[in-house]
């Protein structure tokens, strides 16, 4: 077990009769890439914006680094770096003059800042559109901005919420890289998203927020392991007869079966060879079928199975 | 100085408009104050006026009220038919024309003449108004000797006696047109260009800086948040000493010996409580900005309402009672009133009124600032 960076305790936010978080507990460690994932409106933002002491809260505490994190912690907020969910950015200054601006608010020392700023553009691949108002600059592009002006003066703790929202795959892959890059040069990252396929992609460890309470954190390992099913089969069979599917209920560890449109989809909890006792049934049975693949369970199966829903938006991911 | 630097980055990126509204003042200030001028010396050189006269009145009044109008001005005749008269009017150029009834010297005498002089100003023609003040004057004077006991004779005489001596000090009393230097001018219209390039200037940037997510973005960081708000606050005061440098450089370069009387250095102090003003009302009209473009249109709203309502462009003489009563709460007010008040002081030491609209100018300002602040404080609430 590292040092904790962030540990949150009890933590509740109410806004008038809206309960925002209810007692959450989170503990971020060093080196980690920890991510928040959950639907809209579960209170990721506003467990950020309790973490950077931008809200005050009704209970609970929040420490960064060990020490209880308040407005005026000065010397923690130098460690941080923040990207926020909507763009911040001045739409006066130009690529280049805002990472100088938001870097200088940490950074003194002029030398210091000059090669931090172009490392970030070098990170972030602005270098080219330096001299670029943000309103000239595409939303993906415009995206790595507000992500190089949080992190230009190289912060141990990295929190980053929704920073790749509406834009397209090639800018987010690029994002996520160096996400990880930043990690593997060892700062401790909060990620929050409601893209499941991102958070499972990069985060080491992973909470996921459903109306502000924790249902679940731990790895994505531990995470699936969670849940009952352990393993999705999906088989194209053509006709199949309503008894042909409850014999395969029947089946060992299968516990849930549904057919629709000539696609058969099979959960299995745990144990291993499912996807041979299937087809032995099939085979016993003379069904002829097309296509078969099986699939481990994702988080949007541990997230629906947790909290009966489905993690909104996640089919739009590309 | 992150905060001051981008303060004025971001500031700089309107200098355009901002210069924009320099070129403007100046073309409106040397117009109107070589128009003025031009007026002021053409009265006192004393151009005569075409005046058509007929006196009908059989006292003597109307021949000393004829021969006080005929010194100075070009006396003609008039035709007796109405349609006559207009055509005369029009093909002989006059500026007024006079009918003196002939129980005139009568009605006087009984102090009932009010009504019974018939004048008729030509449209358009911008001294008759002059021609009417002078029969008002001298009539006056007349009347005064009359109550005093004096018969008709000796008071027409002494009154052209008077009304000879002293023209200019009437011109000056009656306010309506004095000859006022051109430093005057300079200043008179002040408050529209402070206010407007206040709100333009300050405005975008503190705008930026009160943007919801850059706001939280910067107070995520290490840097304090009242040393933050301090170099805002250093580049509103820098901006607004810069601006008021400006146009006191450009004062020095344009009416050079004025600015060193001591009118002109209370018009610069003038000048310069209405600037630190208008720092006030643009941190007050920012709260209400959503954007850049409700920028410029507050800027227009304060700039222009301001000098309209507090008499910067049209003096106040001109407008009703309820106008100059509403004007009183208007600041650019209390700054012309200022101005206005340092031309007939002779020196410092008698510049109580003119001290005293300094300070509600003052005032203004806390009163703007103060508001600005409660605003503000209402926003980040409702947030
Ligand atoms: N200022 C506010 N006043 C009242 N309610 C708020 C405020 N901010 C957030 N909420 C509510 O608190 C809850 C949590 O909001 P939050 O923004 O933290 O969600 P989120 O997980 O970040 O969602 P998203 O994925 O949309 O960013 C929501 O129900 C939201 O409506
Ligand atoms: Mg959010």
């Amino acid at each position: 077990m590292g040092k904790k960076v962030v540990e949150i305790e009890n933590l509740v936010k109410r806004y008038k009769e809206l309960i925002a978080l209810d007692h959450l507990n989170l503990a971020v460690e060093e080196g980690e890439i920890f991510g928040l994932l959950g639907p809209n409106g579960s209170g990721k933002t506003t467990a950020i914006n309790c973490i950077l002491a931008l809200l005050y809260f009704d209970k609970g505490s929040v420490k960064v680094f060990g020490k209880e994190m308040q407005p005026d912690s000065y010397e923690i907020k130098r460690q941080i770096g923040v990207v926020l969910q909507n763009v911040a950015v001045f739409e006066e200054l130009t690529v280049q003059e805002n990472i100088d601006y938001f870097c200088g608010l940490y950074i003194q020392d002029k030398m210091v800042r000059k090669k931090y700023v172009e490392e970030a553009m070098v990170f972030s691949g602005l270098e080219e559109f330096r001299k670029f108002y943000p309103k000239k600059l595409s939303g993906g592009l415009l995206r790595r901005l507000n992500i190089a002006c949080g992190i230009a003066h190289k912060p141990k703790l990295i929190i980053m919420d929704e920073p790749t929202v509406a834009v397209d795959p090639q800018s987010r892959n690029r994002i996520l890289e160096g996400i990880q890059m930043l990690n593997k040069e060892g700062a401790a990252i909060i990620y929050t998203s409601h893209y499941m396929e991102e958070v499972e992609q990069i985060c080491s460890r992973i909470a996921i927020l459903d109306k502000g309470r924790c249902v679940a954190s731990g790895t994505k390992e531990e995470l699936k392991s969670m849940i009952k099913m352990g393993e999705k089969i999906h088989m194209e069979v053509m006709n199949l007869l309503p008894f042909q599917i409850a014999e395969i209920k029947e089946l060992r560890h299968v516990y849930q079966v549904e057919y629709q449109d000539g696609m058969l989809e099979i959960c299995c909890s745990g144990g291993k060879h499912n996807l041979v006792h299937i087809l032995d049934y099939f085979n016993s049975r003379e069904i002829g079928f097309g296509r078969v693949y099986s699939e481990l369970p994702t988080l949007n199966d541990v997230f629906l199975e947790i909290t009966g829903k489905k993690l909104r938006d996640s089919a739009e991911t590309a | 100085m992150q905060v001051f630097k981008a303060f004025f980055r971001i500031l700089y990126k309107n200098k355009a408009s901002l210069l924009m509204y320099i070129v403007i003042y100046l073309g409106i200030t040397l117009i109107v104050s070589n128009a003025m001028q031009e007026d002021g010396k053409t009265e006192f050189s004393g151009i005569s006026l075409d005046i058509g006269l007929r006196n009908e009145d059989k006292g003597y009044l109307g021949k000393s009220l004829e021969k006080y109008l005929e010194s100075g001005n070009q006396l003609m005749d008039v035709p007796k038919k109405k349609e006559d008269l207009q055509d005369a009017m029009y093909y002989q150029e006059m500026d007024y024309v006079l009918l003196i009834p002939e129980d005139f010297t009568e009605k006087f005498k009984e102090g009932e003449w009010e009504g019974s002089l018939e004048g008729t100003m030509v449209p358009g023609s911008s001294s008759a108004y002059l021609v009417e003040q002078e029969i008002q004057g001298f009539l006056k004077t007349v009347s005064m000797y009359l109550k005093a006991g004096c018969s008709t004779e000796q008071a027409s005489a002494w009154s052209l006696r008077d009304m000879e001596q002293k023209p200019k000090v009437r011109f000056l009393e009656n306010g309506s047109s004095q000859e006022l230097p051109s430093g005057f001018y300079y200043f008179q219209y002040i408050p529209y260009v402070f206010l407007i390039m206040m709100i333009l200037g300050v405005g975008a940037s503190m705008k930026s800086f009160q943007d919801k997510d850059l706001a939280a973005r910067n107070k995520c960081s290490s840097m304090s948040f009242l040393k933050q708000n301090l170099q805002i606050f250093l580049g509103c005061m820098v901006y607004m000493m810069i601006v008021y440098l400006v146009f006191m450089v450009m004062a020095w370069v344009a009416v050079r010996e004025y600015m060193f009387t001591f009118r002109g250095f209370l018009n610069a102090a003038n000048a310069f409580l209405f600037a630190v003003c208008s720092l006030s009302v643009s941190w007050f009209a920012v709260q209400f900005a959503k954007n850049t473009a409700a920028l410029t249109i507050l800027s227009n709203v304060f700039g222009l309402g301001f000098s309209f309502l507090g008499g910067v462009f049209v003096s106040l003489d001109f407008m009703g009672e309820s106008a100059r009563k509403l004007a009183k709460f208007i600041p650019s007010y209390w700054y012309v009133a200022a101005n206005q008040e340092i031309q007939k002081v002779a020196s410092f030491a008698e510049g109580g009124k003119v001290y005293q609209s300094f300070l509600i100018v003052l005032m203004f300002s806390l009163a703007f600032f103060s508001a600005g602040l409660l605003a503000n404080r209402m926003k980040v609430k409702s947030k």
